[in-house]
């Protein structure tokens, strides 16, 4: 055995010392910015965005989503099958694969890692995007390169699951330190920056053959100050901008329009929502507005979502259709449109419910003039300022609407703790494109159904629909038939605005004209999603 | 001739510090439960943006209240905290993840650096337009001093921080520009008084050439005064340091009291209380018991 693996080793240190052919730039150091401190390298902790831009170039994976085509690819699965009526799925893993130490993957790895995953104890995002309710999770390993896992109930879109979970190796002493991915960690200077190394036993080839990543090493500095990282891409100090503001943008096109994309619509959106939770501190009459559907609709119509893309977001955005992007292209609802800026219908709505305009002012049924606050988080322009253009809107049927700015944490104090707030404008970034992820943002008992969370019973018919709706996609493996159940759940998030989804956010990113084959995506890790092709410039490797 | 007895002295010295000593402890206990109470009762404690993850199940998100509820008891969260610290255990920073000790430890080198160029910078210019203009009388000079002075201490360190930031200055310029208004009014009021004691007014009417005078009979005098202003200058850089480290991006003590504010890091704030309140108070210490010794010397 010690024989067979010293032979593997040897032969993997050859195939890591194959000097690079010609045509292919290789070399080089990789520059950009992280826009938090990474609070962890462990792949199977990662909640943040800065640890997932880590895990995404360091940790090797079963499958994974392409960002560009959204298709599954096999990584270190070289083949799947689902098995035991949708319940479980059985891996067969790629032959001569080595971690960064130096040490073999096999099947044991691949269920140590999903063992220590579906710990009870390790609370961690990945972990419950399974559903699987911790313990009973079956792993088998039929052979060295065979992997059975199965779950006591079917889970929706199980594949694309294992694109989030970075394998680990059993036996390495580096631990969760050794790597499958195109590079490992190689340095990390807290608060200042994270260095990676090129992994030298990386499996990949490209279609000569040739060993990937190009890059040598990835220098990630932290740094949120987002001014100090457009002067450093502009002196050359940075390569890639990965998530510019549309200012930014617009100056970096006039000084150099080579480096910038607009890669059209993100996943990321705007949107706000009334406070509907019965806890609430409010007033009778206020949570009957927030709970009359006219005056959400009524609201909705009065919010000009073409003006909030035209000046806030300087054309880089587009009117929200509802919870899923454009840029997600299986659960996207083409059908669906944005609510139509139109003031007279808002004031028709209203009149509806029970509202009537007497000099400039909007009251209720029982005179109450229509004033409510809005809670957005300080420090985020762009959202400043989508309120302070909501409040203009507002005030043209009669409404007075109070901009409060909180610090992040006092938000979620107000939206999860006290409920000590009217309305709410927050931004929605969805990790997953799958909806399934979505599941504590729907169910009505849920803690992330943010407009009146932790629900007995449903609150409303349309909530019991949808709580209906979402287990039905949730245990369906058939994809249309879960798109047919997400599009209606789609269409009453539309017909009801529980959430008022105001814009969609381009993806805007700045690349380095040095930096070769770059293909930006508009899904995170954005414009590095295919790091191990990137190469730089020969001039640039030369420095 | 000293009329008091040497080991007096040392008894009143001896006693002076111990009560410093005193003075010390108490005020660092003070702060740091001063600090505990307001990170406690403030909107957001005990919370976490993941709580907003919509894969989080709702087990897990309790999880993530729980993780906080030895924090929620404020005095048995505080004395619980000082018996580790008095075992060498500083504690543990959930919202950076990592022990408290190791964070210190990473960050104030950068923020040692950044305070003792900013402060040797802020001298320099509180001399250069300080000294010339009331030793020499230089009318001119005085003026533009007061004009810069004033326009810099108008501005919040922040301010200060964001106008030299787009300029493509130096942050240790930064800290030198914000401590340099104070240190420039304080240090002219001292000169100013200085130089208008009798002897110097003697000196100048004898003809002394400035720089003897300014030496022998100005600076000498004052030392115990700028001693203590040094002190002073310590506390002001650490304030100026938390804006504009959070700023610039500089990983240092001050952008960890700025994170740990944001994120509501009772234990990471409780350290860093503690030791400013200690750092202020021996650097008080220090001046003072430099004072009367300088003092006899005069």
């Amino acid at each position: 055995m010690k024989r067979s693996l010293a032979v593997f080793g040897l032969v993997c240190s050859a195939v890591a010392a194959v000097p690079p052919g010609p045509g292919a730039q290789y070399g080089g150091e990789l520059r950009f910015c992280l826009y938090s401190e990474p609070k962890t390298f462990n792949p199977l902790l990662v909640a943040d965005t800065s640890s997932e831009a880590i895990r995404y170039m360091t940790a090797g994976v079963l499958i994974r989503v392409n960002r560009q085509t959204q298709e599954l690819q096999p990584e270190l699965a070289a083949s799947w099958r689902m098995v035991s009526q949708g319940r479980g799925i059985a891996f067969k893993l790629r032959p001569n694969v080595t971690f960064s130490d130096g040490t073999a993957f096999s099947a044991e790895d691949v269920a140590y890692t999903m063992r220590t995953l579906f710990d009870p104890n390790l609370h961690a995002p990945t972990a419950d995007s399974f559903h699987a309710g911790g313990t009973s999770v079956k792993i088998e390993t039929p052979a060295a390169d065979e992997v059975t896992l199965t779950f006591p109930t079917p889970v929706a879109g199980l594949e694309r699951l294992f694109d989030q979970v970075g394998i680990l190796s059993s036996k390495s002493r580096k631990k969760e330190m050794a790597s499958l991915g195109p590079f490992y960690v190689a340095q990390y200077k807290p608060g200042s920056e994270v260095d990676l190394l090129r992994n030298p036993y990386y499996w990949k080839r490209d279609a000569q053959g040739l060993r990937l990543p190009r890059i040598d090493s990835v220098r990630l500095y932290i740094q949120q100050n987002r001014d100090m990282e457009l002067i450093r891409f502009q002196r050359g100090e940075l390569d890639i901008v990965n998530a510019v503001s549309p200012e930014i943008f617009d100056q970096l096109q006039a000084r150099m329009p080579a480096a910038v994309r607009d890669l059209g619509p993100s996943l990321e959106s705007e949107m706000m929502w009334f406070n509907q939770s019965p806890k609430a501190p409010l007033p009778a009459y206020k949570k009957q507005w927030f709970q009359s559907r006219e005056f959400r609709r009524a609201i909705s119509a009065a919010v000009n979502r073409e003006d909030l893309c035209r000046l806030v977001y300087r054309g880089h955005a587009r009117p929200a259709e509802g919870p899923i992007s454009p840029a997600n292209r299986f659960w996207f609802d083409a059908g669906l449109k944005p609510h139509p800026y139109d003031p007279k219908e808002a004031l028709d709505r209203l009149r509806k419910a029970g509202f009537r305009l007497r000099d400039g002012q909007l009251y209720d049924a029982q005179s109450h003039a229509v004033e409510f606050s809005i809670v957005t988080n300080a420090g985020n322009q762009a959202r400043e300022m989508l309120a302070q253009m909501i409040q203009q809107d507002l005030k043209a049927i009669g409404i007075r609407l109070n901009v409060v700015k909180l610090d992040y944490s006092a938000i979620i104090d107000r939206i999860s703790q006290s409920f000590d707030y009217e309305s709410c404008l927050l931004g929605l970034t969805n990790v997953d494109l799958d909806p399934d992820a979505q599941m504590n943002v729907w169910l009505s008992s849920a803690g992330n159904h943010q407009w009146n969370p932790n629900q007995v019973s449903p609150a409303t018919p349309w909530e019991a629909e949808i709580d209906r709706l979402m287990q039905a996609q949730g245990s369906e493996l058939n994809p249309a038939k879960r798109k047919a159940y997400f599009d209606k759940v789609q269409e009453i998030v539309s017909q009801e605005v529980p959430f008022l989804y105001l814009v969609t956010r381009n993806a805007l990113v700045a690349v380095s004209p040095s930096l070769q084959n770059a293909n930006p995506s508009v899904l995170r890790p954005q414009a590095v999603w295919n790091i191990e092709m990137l190469a730089l410039a020969p001039e640039v490797v030369k420095k | 001739m000293n009329p008091r007895m040497p080991s007096t002295d040392a008894a009143r010295s001896r006693g002076r510090v111990g009560r410093a000593l005193l003075r010390i402890a108490a005020t660092a206990l003070a702060g740091g439960l001063l600090s505990a109470t307001m990170v406690r009762f403030s909107p957001g404690f005990g919370l976490d943006e993941n709580q907003l993850d919509a894969r989080l199940s709702r087990q897990s998100q309790q999880a993530v209240l729980r993780s906080h509820d030895q924090e929620r008891n404020l005095l048995r969260f505080y004395a619980a905290w000082w018996k580790h610290v008095l075992a060498g255990d500083l504690g543990f920073s959930q919202s950076l993840n990592r022990p408290i000790r190791e964070l210190l430890a990473d960050r104030a080198p950068a923020t040692i650096d950044l305070m003792l160029w900013g402060i040797a910078g802020a001298w320099m210019l509180a001399i250069v337009f300080s000294v010339p203009a009331v030793v020499r009388r230089l009318r001119r000079l005085a003026a533009l001093s007061s004009v810069l002075s004033g326009m810099t201490a108008s501005l919040p360190a922040a301010g200060i921080a964001i106008l030299l930031f787009r300029l493509g200055g130096s942050a240790k310029w930064m800290i030198a520009l914000v401590l340099f208004p104070r240190l420039y009014q304080y240090l002219r009021n001292v000169l100013l008084q200085a130089s208008g004691m009798p002897h110097v007014l003697l000196a100048r009417a004898k003809g002394l050439r400035w720089q003897p005078m300014l030496l022998r009979h100005v600076l000498l005098p004052v030392r115990p005064q700028l001693i203590a202003l040094v002190a002073v200058s310590i506390n002001m850089a650490f304030g100026a340091a938390v804006a504009i480290e959070a700023i610039c991006d500089i990983p240092g003590l001050g952008q960890l009291a700025w994170k740990a504010a944001a994120a509501r890091d009772l234990p990471v704030l409780v350290v860093l209380t503690v030791m400013i309140a200690l750092v202020t108070q021996m650097s008080n210490l220090v001046a003072d018991l430099c004072t009367p010794a300088l003092r006899s010397q005069s």
